[in-house]
C-alpha cells in the first residue's frame, strides 16, 4: 500500500517522544533482569502430611488412618493429602485442590512405592522440565512485548484526537485500512523485536525462530487492533487510561490458567492471551511447536480483531459528517 | 465547482439552526469568501462542505457528486485548512508535511518548497509543538496545499498573522486561484475579503445577508463619491463629487489642478454594518 512505510516511520518518530513508550521499554530491561536473577528456579512447595490406610506407605512417611472418614477429615482439616487403599487394591487420592501436576507427581511416587498399578494421566506430555523462572517467559512476553500496541496504539490515536490532527486525517484520503494497518504493523514490528530480546535473554536461542516471530507479529497485531477499536470509544487520554488498564488486567487473567492448568474455564480460554501464552509455551519449551488448533484460533482472532477495529475506527475516522 | 444548496445545520437537534438556508456556488479559478463575525456560522458551513459535519438538510455537490457519497479517494482533490491549527506537535514542520504527503495518491508538492512559501523554511526541523500559533497556522495552510487541491478550503487563513505574513498568505491564495483551484475561504477580515474574493457572502446569524462581488456590493451600497484634492493658491483643498453627476467632476477637473483623486467608496465593513446592522469585528 502506497505510503504505508512513510506513515509507519512518522508514527515511530512520534512514539520516540512518547513517555509511555520509554516506560514500556525500560520495563523490558527490568523483566529480563528479573527472569534471570530475581525469580527462583524452583518454587518451594508447601509441606503436606500424608494420611493413609495403606500398609506399604505408612511408617515414617505417613500418619495411619483406619477408615475413609478419618482420611477425609484429616484432609479437610488442612495441609494433608490422603491416600486410601480400597478393597480391590486400587488407590484413591484425596487432596486439598492441588494442581494436576502435583497430583501427577504424587501418583508417580505412589506407583514407584507400591506394586499396585496406578493409572496416571499426563497433562503436558513431552514437555521438558522447565525452571520456574524460564516458565514465566511466555507471560512476560505476552503482557510486555505484545500488548505494546494495545497501550501505545491507543495513546497515539488519542493524541491525534486531542491535537485535532484526527480531523485533518478525516478530510484526507487516509482511509480506515491504512490508518489501522500503519499503526498495527509498527507495533507488531516493535513487539517482534522485544519478544525476541526477552526470549534470547531468558531462555536462549534454542527454539524455532520463524514460528516465534510469526506468533509475536500476529499476537501483537491482535492486541493493537483490539486496542484501536477500544480506544476509538474515547475522546481523551484521562478518561481512557483507567479503562485501558482495566481491560489489560482482564486480558491477564489467563495467567491463572497457565500457572494452574487444571483451572481453565471457557471464559478464560476465550481471552486471546490464553491461546497466545500457551502457544509461546509450546514454541519455547514444547517439542512439537505451535498446534494447528492454536494457529487457527489466532488466525480467527486476527480476522475478528481487524473487522472490529475497522468498524470501530471507521465509525469515528471516516463516517462522513461526524465530529 | 462546488454547489451548496439550501443547507441547514442544527447542532443539538433542538430546532435551533446554527446556519440556515445557505446556497452559493464556488467556481474553479475563483475565490469565494464568507465574511462574518465570530459565531456567524462560517466554520459550520465549511465543515458541512468538507464532510466533517453531516448534511442534515439541503445538498452539497462537487460537480455532480454529493458530499454524502464521496469516496476516500476523492479527498486527493481536496485541501482543508482549519481555524484551529491542528498539527502533529511531536513532529517537525517538515515531518508533518511528509506524513500527510504520504497519504495522497495524487502528485504532491515538495514539502520544503511549501514550507518556504509560508515562511517556515528556517523552522522546518523544529517540532511543531514549539511553533507559535501563527506558525502552526501557516503549517496548516501549507498542509492544505500539499496535494495541489482542486477544491481548497481555508478557515480564517490570516487570523492572528502579522500584516506582512498575511499579505504573503494572500499572494499564496491568489496563486492557488490562478492555478485553477476553487477556493472557499472564511474570514472576518474585510480587507482580505475585498482584495481576494471574486464573490463575497455576508454571513450573519447563520444566514447569508448579501452576496455579490466586492465591487458590486460597493456599487450597490456605497455612497459613490469622488474626492479631489487640489491646489488653490498656496493651500490644498478638497472637493467631493457625486458619481451620479459626473459632469460637474469633469468640468472641475478641466479648470483645476488636482493633486489626488479618490473614489470615496464605502468599505465592505461599512456595508456589512449597513446590511446586517452589526459590526464585523464585534
Ligand atoms: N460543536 C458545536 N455544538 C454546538 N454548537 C456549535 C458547535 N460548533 C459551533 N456551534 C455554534 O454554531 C454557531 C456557529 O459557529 P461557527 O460555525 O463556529 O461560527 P464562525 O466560524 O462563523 O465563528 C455558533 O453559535 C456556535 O456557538
Ligand atoms: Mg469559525
Amino acid at each position: 500500500m502506497r505510503g504505508l512505510l512513510a506513515l509507519i516511520i512518522q508514527d515511530f518518530k512520534r512514539l520516540l517522544t512518547n513517555a509511555l513508550f520509554w516506560v514500556i521499554t525500560a520495563s523490558l530491561v527490568v523483566i529480563i533482569l528479573v527472569i534471570n536473577f530475581a525469580l527462583p528456579q524452583r518454587v518451594t512447595q508447601e509441606q503436606y502430611r500424608l494420611v493413609t490406610n495403606h500398609a506399604t506407605l505408612s511408617g515414617e512417611l505417613a500418619t495411619v488412618a483406619d477408615s475413609e472418614d478419618e482420611i477425609r477429615q484429616a484432609v479437610e482439616a488442612g495441609n494433608t493429602i490422603g491416600l486410601m487403599r480400597k478393597a480391590d487394591g486400587s488407590i484413591t487420592v484425596f487432596h486439598p485442590q492441588l494442581s494436576a501436576k502435583t497430583v501427577h507427581a504424587l501418583m508417580v511416587t505412589i506407583a514407584n512405592a507400591t506394586p499396585v498399578h496406578v493409572q496416571v494421566e499426563s497433562i503436558h506430555e513431552g514437555g521438558r522440565i522447565v525452571p520456574f523462572n524460564k516458565r514465566m517467559t511466555p507471560i512476560f512476553i505476552c503482557f510486555e512485548a505484545l500488548v505494546i500496541g494495545f497501550i501505545l496504539g491507543g495513546a497515539l490515536m488519542l493524541s491525534e484526537k486531542e491535537e485535532g490532527t484526527f480531523r485533518a486525517l478525516r478530510v484526507s484520503p487516509m482511509g480506515v485500512d491504512r490508518y489501522i494497518l500503519s499503526k498495527t504493523v509498527l507495533f507488531s514490528l516493535i513487539a517482534v523485536l522485544y519478544a525476541l530480546l526477552m526470549a534470547w535473554f531468558s531462555v536462549g536461542f534454542d527454539f524455532p525462530a520463524l514460528g516465534f516471530i510469526l506468533l509475536s507479529f500476529f499476537g501483537a497485531a491482535i492486541f493493537s487492533l483490539l486496542g484501536l477499536a477500544f480506544t476509538s470509544l474515547f475522546k481523551d487520554l484521562s478518561s481512557w487510561f483507567f479503562s485501558m488498564a482495566f481491560v489489560l488486567s482482564i486480558n491477564m487473567l489467563p495467567v491463572m490458567a497457565y500457572m494452574e492448568p487444571s483451572f481453565s474455564p471457557l471464559w478464560i480460554r476465550v481471552i486471546p492471551s490464553y491461546t497466545i501464552i500457551f502457544a509461546y509455551e509450546s514454541i519455547l519449551f514444547g517439542a512439537e511447536g505451535i498446534t494447528v488448533a492454536a494457529t487457527l484460533t489466532l488466525a480467527g482472532w486476527c480476522i475478528g480483531a481487524y473487522a472490529l477495529s475497522r468498524a470501530a475506527v471507521g465509525a469515528s475516522l471516516l463516517a462522513r459528517g461526524r465530529r | 465547482m462546488i454547489q451548496v444548496d439550501h443547507v441547514y445545520h442544527d447542532y443539538e437537534g433542538k430546532g435551533i439552526y446554527a446556519v440556515s438556508d445557505i446556497s452559493f456556488t464556488v467556481q474553479s479559478g475563483k475565490v469565494f469568501g464568507f465574511l462574518g463575525p465570530s459565531g456567524a456560522g462560517k466554520s459550520t458551513v465549511q465543515n458541512i462542505m468538507t464532510g466533517l459535519l453531516p448534511v442534515q438538510r439541503g445538498e452539497v455537490r462537487y460537480d455532480q457528486y454529493s458530499v454524502k457519497a464521496l469516496r476516500t479517494k476523492f479527498f486527493n482533490r481536496i485541501g482543508v485548512s482549519f481555524e484551529q491549527p491542528n498539527v502533529y506537535a511531536r513532529l517537525t514542520g517538515y515531518e508533518n508535511l511528509k506524513y500527510f504527503a504520504a497519504l495522497f495518491s495524487a502528485p504532491t508538492c515538495d514539502p520544503m518548497e511549501l514550507l518556504d512559501s509560508v515562511g517556515l523554511r528556517e523552522a522546518a526541523n523544529k517540532k511543531a509543538g514549539e511553533y507559535s500559533k501563527g506558525m502552526r497556522q501557516r503549517l496548516t495552510l501549507a498542509r492544505a496545499l500539499l496535494n495541489k487541491p482542486e477544491y481548497l478550503f481555508l478557515d480564517e487563513p490570516t487570523s492572528g498573522l502579522d500584516p506582512a505574513t498575511a499579505a504573503s498568505v494572500r499572494e499564496l491564495i491568489k496563486a492557488q486561484r490562478d492555478r485553477g483551484a476553487a477556493v472557499f475561504l472564511t474570514t472576518h477580515n474585510m480587507e482580505l475579503a475585498d482584495s481576494l474574493c471574486d464573490t463575497v457572502a455576508f454571513l450573519y446569524g447563520g444566514k447569508i445577508a448579501a452576496m455579490d462581488s466586492p465591487d458590486a456590493l460597493k456599487r450597490r451600497y456605497g455612497k459613490r463619491l469622488v474626492t479631489v484634492a487640489y491646489q488653490e493658491g498656496e493651500s490644498e483643498r478638497v472637493a467631493a463629487f457625486d458619481m451620479d453627476h459626473r459632469e460637474a467632476l469633469v468640468a472641475f477637473l478641466a479648470q483645476n489642478n488636482p493633486i489626488t483623486i479618490h473614489s470615496q467608496e464605502a468599505t465592505l465593513e461599512e456595508i456589512f454594518l449597513l446590511v446586517t446592522g452589526k459590526e464585523l469585528t464585534a
